[in-house]
């Protein structure tokens, strides 16, 4: 009992300080639209085809300046076809860049998600992508699909249709009902 | 009437350097009590504590109180799209309200003492002191009083919020046409010349930054800490010039008393020294005594990071113990009469 109220300590220490901190990945959604274009291929005799993808993601954080998890959903268009997508997603973070002593600008994070598709397409795979504040990303990702023996490869840019808005009246600090 | 004023400058953390000389004047010269209280910046946030008297709750603030209790810090891309600020200032509005409450302010502003908070309007870009009273009378400064303890609270906070880094404060809410206020330190370093308006003919100053710059050796080959440092320089010059004016209209009142009391010393009737001095009425001086200025300020540059927003309480504990020690030094030398402008 003791260690578990120790434990509990703990952990209630590590939040307070990580929402203290927490100047990317805060806690919150996000809705990223994102568009993909690329390749996919099997280095093989067969022809590259080129890939094109319209993409939602919600996600959340669940673990404060650290961890995301959502899902994505979207529109892929490849081989001449229109196929839908869906998967589960996460993304954690490896870097805060920051400006001198004002704070963040931007965070490099690794996404990962298992994707399948309407033409049976199942991929498993992510990258790297640069979170720009908290607004828009580019990224790449490559992604096996495991099913069909192919190998995508593709750029992409999303933009955070939750990002904050500026508001018409000036915000008070002083307001009890400030958001 | 006789009166005396205390006037503290901005300069964020580096407020604990005032915190110990006011705590080394309660304790070396008990008697030094005040009448006037300008405070620009954090200085508005201690002069109400001084006022009162709450030197102890001044001491706790200025050495256990972090930078995450003043200000959040966030994505500054998403603020310079979003906001009206680099940083939140909501923990120093919640500080503010804990600190300030309805009974404290209404003690205050029900007491005899006099307290100004000085502060910058945004769209008149006019230097506006919030005060307990009325304005003084005779004086040119754009005096508002703050009548309850919202408006004082709201204030405090404008004062303190240095403009870019934290957000502008409306101070009067709901009053039309709208007006939001920041940082006095913009317009006016340190309220000395309100203080000379309100009547004080003697002044203690406690400055947060040293007389002159001390040159370092840096290379500067990135944009924002060249900005920082352009901020330090204009923060400087505006200390210089809103100094200059108080101290010499100090000397010019020292030095018509010298030549009238030479011009006694001669041989001349107060009558006749009267008609050389008052001509046509347009002595600026008619009227005024000289005031003397005690200034006490650090020897070098005290921390606090940008603007002073580095409130980290080991530096802070430093801070204020330099403090004690300046002003247990000004106290020792304290000239029997005659102003000390350092």
């Amino acid at each position: 009992m003791r260690q578990l109220r120790h434990l509990l300590i703990i952990s209630g220490l590590f939040v307070c300080s990580q929402s203290l901190r927490a100047q990317e990945f805060p806690k919150g959604w996000v809705l990223y639209g994102e568009g993909l274009q690329g390749i996919s291929t099997n280095f093989g005799a067969a022809p590259d085809l080129y890939t094109g993808s319209l993409e939602l993601s919600p996600m959340t954080t669940v673990v404060e300046s650290h961890l995301r998890l959502g899902g994505v959903a979207g529109l892929l268009f490849t081989n001449k076809k229109l196929d839908g997508i869906f998967g589960p997603r996460l993304a954690w973070k490896l870097k805060d860049f920051t400006v001198s002593e004002f704070g963040s600008v931007a965070n490099l994070q690794l996404q990962l998600e298992a994707i399948w598709g309407t033409s049976n397409q199942r991929l498993i795979g992510g990258g790297p992508k640069l979170e720009i504040a908290k607004f828009v990303t580019i990224g790449i990702t490559a992604h096996r699909d495991y099913h069909l023996n192919d190998w995508w490869f593709r750029l992409g840019v999303g933009y955070n249709f939750l990002h904050k808005k500026r508001s018409s009246t000036p915000h008070d600090p002083f307001d009890p009902n400030k958001k | 009437m006789s009166k005396r004023a205390l006037v503290i400058s901005g300069g964020g953390a580096k407020g604990a350097f005032a915190v110990g000389a006011i705590k080394a004047l309660a304790a070396n010269a008990p008697a030094t009590t005040f009448d006037i209280y300008v405070g620009t910046s954090t200085g508005s946030l201690i002069v109400p504590f001084a006022a009162a008297g709450a030197l102890d709750l001044l001491e706790k603030m200025y050495t256990t109180v972090t930078t995450a209790d003043v200000i959040q810090k966030g994505n500054v891309g998403e603020r310079i799209l979003a906001d009206n600020s680099l940083f939140n200032a909501d923990p120093l509005a919640r500080l503010i309200t804990q600190n300030f409450n309805d009974d404290f302010c209404n003690k205050l502003l029900a007491s005899p003492k006099e307290v100004y908070l000085a502060t910058t309007c945004l769209q008149t870009g006019d230097s506006v002191y919030f005060s307990t009273k009325d304005a003084p009378a005779g004086s040119n400064a754009n005096v508002i009083k703050a009548g309850n303890p919202d408006t004082f609270r709201r204030a405090v906070m404008a004062s303190a919020c240095q403009p870019v880094f934290m957000p502008p404060i409306e101070v009067e809410k709901g009053k039309r046409p709208m007006r939001q206020y920041v940082d006095g330190g913009v317009r006016a370093y340190a309220g000395i010349q309100l203080a000379v308006d309100a009547g004080a003919d003697e002044i203690y100053a406690i400055l947060l930054s040293p007389s002159a710059g001390t040159p370092d050796n840096e290379v500067f080959n990135d944009a924002f800490t060249i900005l920082e440092h352009t901020i330090d320089i204009f923060t400087t010059e505006v200390a210089v010039t809103n100094l200059r004016l108080p101290m010499l209209y100090t000397q010019g009142l020292r030095y018509i008393a010298d030549v009238k009391a030479g011009m006694l010393k001669k041989g001349k009737t107060q009558a006749e020294i009267d008609e050389f001095f008052d001509i046509d009425r347009t002595n600026p001086f008619s009227g005024k005594t000289p005031v003397t200025i005690y200034v006490v300020r650090p020897d070098s540059p005290l921390g606090g990071g940008p603007g002073g927003l580095n409130f980290i309480p080991d530096e802070m504990k430093g801070m204020l113990a330099k403090g004690v020690n300046s002003m247990s030094d000004l106290l020792a030398h304290l000239p029997p009469n005659g102003s000390n402008m350092v």
